[in-house]
């Protein structure tokens, strides 16, 4: 398994989602393409997929495939690729729309039913109707869009809440991860691949925080990273300040802090891609803490030089 | 927020403002209301363009799948 074999399946399923779209609903199917490879600025589609700072959905069930079996069954990794791209598309235009999307996602609002199809419709290939798997598709499923609706109408966050609503945002990616165990007989294995997959989600979410922190801010966007930043900041301190002062910093230390978690509790699941996806982040994220600590040192001795000024009376 | 926040605020996320600011401190901290110190203009020679446009890209954050 290696990351060919992911661009390549992923790439097949897009091309593959299109196609099925040009077929059933050939009118809006240019428009279904544009907004699909219009969520990445590269306008490629399976780079949204494939970017080196993505939350890993569609690899995640494929180390779990490996981990279980010592295999990989292209055939069934390429059908869960396409279920979770289609699953990604429902859920990510409901969210766009729900903030108030732009005027093309509101016309193809009524593809989300076309997305759910296929992403449900995939796994009725692999499992009876009775089968113990649809039960947690059921649950995750609707806890997806428990989340939608929650995350609109959150406005304060401490660690409780962050924990418990960043693993709901991304939920439905448990849905192939419980297809895979299901597939093997080894749904005995899901406990500890959904407590990793939840203290991954929060890991991601709290990048995302600290990296969409402007704007979030000048979307009024409550976010955990910037509650965080409102409980610590000084008496008299902006928001800003802080942020300029330790927030930044707080928020890298924490990454890293949650990394070395992540990377105790992987030890158990017994997968080297997996311990081997956990290292790179690490030299990810190191390299954006020396890049990204010495710019804001930089910039925020502008403050200590007007102040100066401020405080001097006159420059020296 | 104040000017000088706000300044920096655009300095880390707007890279064409940050080579701006840095090719014209005094213009363009004028018409931001902030006086040109000395002091501010030895930290801004300090900068890097470059350095500034990395640091915004981090912060600009699209295109990432979540």
């Amino acid at each position: 398994m290696d990351s060919t074999f992911s661009m390549s399946v992923t790439t097949a399923a897009i091309s593959r989602l299109i196609a099925d779209i040009r077929q059933f609903a050939p009118g809006m199917a240019d428009r279904a393409a544009a907004w699909m490879n219009g969520l990445t600025p590269t306008g490629r589609a399976t780079d949204y997929f494939q970017h080196p700072l993505a939350f890993p959905m569609l690899l995640l069930p494929m180390w779990v495939e490996d981990a279980v079996s010592g295999q990989i069954d292209a055939a069934f990794q390429s059908d869960l690729v396409y279920s979770s791209v289609s699953g990604y598309y429902f859920i990510r235009m409901i969210d766009n729309v729900m903030d108030e999307g732009s005027p093309l996602e509101r016309s193809l609002l009524p593809m989300t039913g076309y997305f759910h199809a296929q992403a449900t419709t995939t796994y009725h290939r692999y499992f009876e109707h009775t089968h113990p798997f649809w039960g947690h598709f059921a649950r995750w499923n609707t806890q997806s869009a428990d989340f939608a609706i929650e995350d609109s109408s959150n406005r304060e966050i401490d660690l409780a809440t962050f924990q418990r609503i960043a693993g709901k945002k991304v939920v439905a990616g448990k849905i192939p991860i419980a297809a895979v165990l299901a597939h093997y007989n080894q749904l005995d294995r899901l406990p500890a691949w959904e407590a990793f997959y939840d203290q991954l989600s929060c890991w991601h979410q709290l990048l995302n925080d600290v990296l969409s922190w402007k704007k979030d801010m000048q979307h009024q966007s409550a976010s955990y990273f910037l509650c965080e930043g409102e409980r610590r900041k000084g008496e008299g301190e902006s928001l800003f300040g802080w942020l300029l002062r330790e927030g930044f910093a707080w928020g890298l230390a924490t990454l890293e802090q949650w990394l070395n978690d992540l990377h105790t509790r992987a030890l158990a699941l017994d997968s080297t891609p997996l311990t081997h996806y956990l290292l790179s982040r690490g030299e990810l994220l190191k390299a954006q803490q020396l890049d990204m600590t010495a710019s804001i040192s930089a910039v925020a001795q502008l403050i200590r030089a007007h102040d100066t000024t401020l405080v001097g009376g006159e420059p020296t | 927020m104040n000017k000088i926040e706000d300044v920096i605020m655009k300095v880390m996320t707007e890279p064409d403002f940050a080579e701006a600011l840095l090719a014209s401190p005094e213009a363009v901290l004028q018409s931001e209301g902030i006086e040109a110190t000395p002091e501010i203009l030895q930290v801004l020679s300090n900068l890097k363009v470059e350095e500034l446009r990395v640091m915004a890209e981090k912060f600009t954050n699209q295109g990432i799948a979540m």
